[in-house]
């Protein structure tokens, strides 16, 4: 009996080191991102697919591995799976902006620049994604992470709410606060109506509002002097976007205890016919269209107002794409299935499903009528910039979101705020040398 | 000879012995003792936990803690955590062993008392978290319904509130591990020894206060000096539920750690944190050997 369970202690053994050699040696391709919610996934798992098929008729022999971490445990994860050999992957989602430049400038990226040239991708994607995707490492420009989807930052409204109240999308600052005050008058104690809502436990949802006020009334420029700090957090042009966001919340217009809810959380609120209007990314429609929702009827957007007319009216927003780690165990494969990636089938797969744009030239996703028309408001738009968090360095950025949570909770505080930011920047050097 | 063979038994029992004990001991220098020494010597450098070089700027870090103001305001927390803690989970575990101890369906008593204690800190979280939801939790609603709806809070979004709310979590979680303790060390206490105090004319508070109390000196340390640890080391239940926020009025020392290690990228900084936190948490866990060590109160 003894011998017969030794035997087949050896014979389980040898059946899981043989199964792990031999997963090791398929030519599998691993992709980890952070696309949680359900029809993120679903659409994504199917894009892949996609690309694994066309893959397979190309008489490639790869497989795609496809791995996924929740959103807020990704941004700790990957930067700790990226820096072994044993758990590096051949790619994974990240954002453009200022962590992608943190993990390039550590080294720990490989540098796509061949792969853009040799691939044509400047016939697949446009300039303004190649600018997206560079970055200055060590003096050097490089690219280092393709983009796959692009958000943008605008207004989620309830038509409904809009209807009863008997307003209109406001282009300008003063008929946004007309509409504000429009709908917090349809509030009662039985159902209480909020003008404004979201959901800052996690902090970033704030940013969107600091983002806006800064660029609608600075400017572009400004603000990008800001991100690198080359600019004073106590600079009257901060303090005046400062100022407006603590007018709006000593108004009362925001839906109170947002710190208690999270980005998605909150949208109960929506649902319920309570909550108005929500300054989010594009990819909020995603969950609302998985939640039941009709796009046009039950929820639609339009872009932040505009506050100074002689100020450019630009847009914030993410750019998720694909970066590849140093340690990627299967670089060549994993350039065929960016290749996949950029094409058509796949973006206008992914896009509509992500509540974002395709990136390419040539991909038409069939938007619904809200997505739709998003795609002429990014094309006009004068420019595009990333959003707080991807703006400014990590530590800085920390600073920052705390900082925007603190003036919800003081709005007449937000002068000492800033001040306190700005002295924190400075005794910890934030931006380093 | 006979000697000899029984030393050379004792040597091979030695020999085995050490041999069982070498793969866990491994284990256990490799992932517990190994990962603090790699801390202490972060600490005393620059890395950002991603770049293949760093630089060594000496006491910089610590200095860098001392001077911050949010450093002392997680400290506070964690003090207050502490203080909290000792007075109401402790207390009232031992209050509850006292009552269950020898109680008809005492075993049914103890396992719901003690059923928190099984669910992770996360679940425990995400219960607390839609409990204490401004608009639909629980709490707020139980309120209204009994009049008390002025009461009503944002318990998670208040700063005023966020720290002993989650303490309130925790400690709904922690009661009952100070009750098992409790009841484990009334089960020490001598029978013969009450029935001489009964004998005596003791009352029931007396027999409380001036033995059994007294008695339960050792497992009062032991348990006290637990729950200061855990209220040093606390983590997981502030992340789940606030991670520190609304504006780090629940920060606390191991939230903020986290925060520098994995989403400043302050490796060095974050390491010298988790040092002086090792450091508080190790003059404790001296008077808790200690204590446990000690000799204990005899009648």
């Amino acid at each position: 009996m003894k011998l017969k369970m030794r035997w087949c202690s050896l014979l389980l053994a040898g059946i899981l080191v043989l199964g792990v050699a031999l997963g090791a040696l398929a030519d599998d391709v691993t992709v980890y991102h952070y696309w949680t919610s359900t029809n993120w996934r679903a659409s994504f798992v199917e894009a892949l697919g996609l690309a694994q098929d066309e893959l397979a008729a190309a008489g490639l022999d790869v497989k795609i591995d496809e791995r996924i971490v929740e959103h807020e445990d990704y941004k700790t994860k990957i930067t700790l799976l990226i820096q072994q050999e044993g758990t590096s992957p051949d790619l994974f989602s990240y954002w453009e902006g200022a962590r992608t430049q943190f993990l390039a400038d550590a080294g720990r990226l490989y540098d796509l620049s061949d792969y853009w040239a040799e691939h044509d991708v400047d016939t697949v994607l446009p300039a303004s994604m190649k600018d997206a995707a560079t970055y200055v490492v060590n003096g050097q420009e490089g690219i280092y992470n393709i983009p796959f989807v692009a958000h943008s930052a605008v207004v989620a409204y309830n038509p409904k709410i809009f209807a009863e109240a008997g307003v209109k999308p406001p282009k300008t600052w003063d008929e946004f606060l007309a509409v504000c005050d429009a709908i917090k008058a349809l509030s009662t104690t039985t159902k209480p109506i909020y003008p404004l809502f979201t959901g800052v436990k996690y902090r970033w949802p704030a940013q969107f509002w600091f983002d806006y006020l800064l660029l609608r009334t600075a400017g572009f420029e400004f603000r990008e002097a800001l991100m690198r700090g080359e600019e004073s957090y106590t600079d009257y042009r901060v303090v005046r976007a400062f100022q407006m966001w603590a007018d709006l919340l000593k108004k009362e217009y925001f839906l109170p205890g947002a710190a208690a809810y999270d980005w998605q959380e909150v949208l109960t609120f929506f649902l319920n016919g309570q909550g108005a209007m929500y300054l989010m990314g594009d990819w909020v429609f995603g969950d609302l269209k998985g939640m039941g929702l009709e796009p046009g009827v039950d929820y639609d957007y339009f872009e932040f107002p505009m506050i100074e007319p002689d100020v450019p009216q630009g847009l914030v927003g993410p750019i998720d794409g694909f970066c590849m780690p140093a340690l990627s165990p299967n670089k060549k494969d994993a350039f065929e299935v960016l290749d996949q990636l950029l094409t058509d089938p796949v973006q206008e797969l992914y896009a509509p499903a992500k509540g974002g744009l395709s990136v390419t030239r040539t991909a038409k996703p069939d938007f619904d009528v809200v997505m739709a028309k998003e795609v002429p408001m990014v094309a006009n738009s004068p420019f595009y910039a990333f959003n707080y968090d991807l703006a400014t360095p990590p530590p800085v950025a920390d600073v920052g979101l705390n900082a925007f949570v603190e003036l919800w909770n003081n709005p007449d505080d937000y002068i000492n705020i800033l001040v306190k930011v700005q002295e924190k920047i400075g005794q910890e050097n934030l931006f380093g040398e | 000879m006979l000697q000899v063979r029984l030393q050379a038994q004792n040597t091979r029992r030695t020999i085995t012995a050490f041999l069982f004990l070498a793969i866990p001991l491994f284990l256990y220098l490799a992932f517990v003792i190994a990962p603090v020494f790699y801390s202490f010597y972060f600490s005393f450098t620059d890395w950002n936990g991603a770049s293949a070089t760093y630089h060594y700027v000496g006491l910089r870090n610590f200095q860098m803690a001392f001077h911050a103001e949010y450093f002392w305001n997680a400290l506070k927390n964690n003090a207050i955590w502490t203080l909290i803690f000792i007075a109401f989970p402790t207390v009232l575990g031992l209050i509850l062993a006292k009552m269950v101890d020898r109680l008809r369906g005492e075993n049914l008593f103890k396992a719901i008392i003690y059923l928190p204690m099984t669910f992770s800190f996360v679940v425990v979280g995400l219960i607390w978290s839609w409990i204490y939801l401004p608009q639909s939790g629980m709490l707020n609603l139980a309120l209204d319904t009994i009049g008390l709806g002025i009461l009503k809070r944002a318990w998670l979004a208040d700063p005023a509130t966020v720290l002993y709310a989650i303490i309130g979590a925790a400690a709904w979680q922690q009661t009952g591990f100070a009750m098992v303790l409790y009841l484990a060390g009334l089960r020490g206490v001598p029978l013969e020894v009450l029935e001489a105090a009964q004998v005596d004319g003791a009352n029931g508070w007396q027999e409380f206060w001036k033995i059994i109390f007294p008695l339960l000196r050792t497992t009062t340390a032991v348990v006290i000096s637990i729950t200061v640890i855990n209220s040093l080391r606390v983590f997981d239940l502030v992340y789940i539920m606030t991670q520190g926020g609304p504006n780090r009025a629940s920060e606390v020392l191991g939230s903020l750690i986290y925060k520098e290690l994995f989403w400043n990228f302050r490796v060095g900084y974050g390491s010298a944190l988790s040092i002086i936190l090792f450091l508080f948490t190790l003059v404790i866990i001296i008077f808790y050997f200690r204590t446990v060590f000690k000799k204990e109160v005899e009648y």
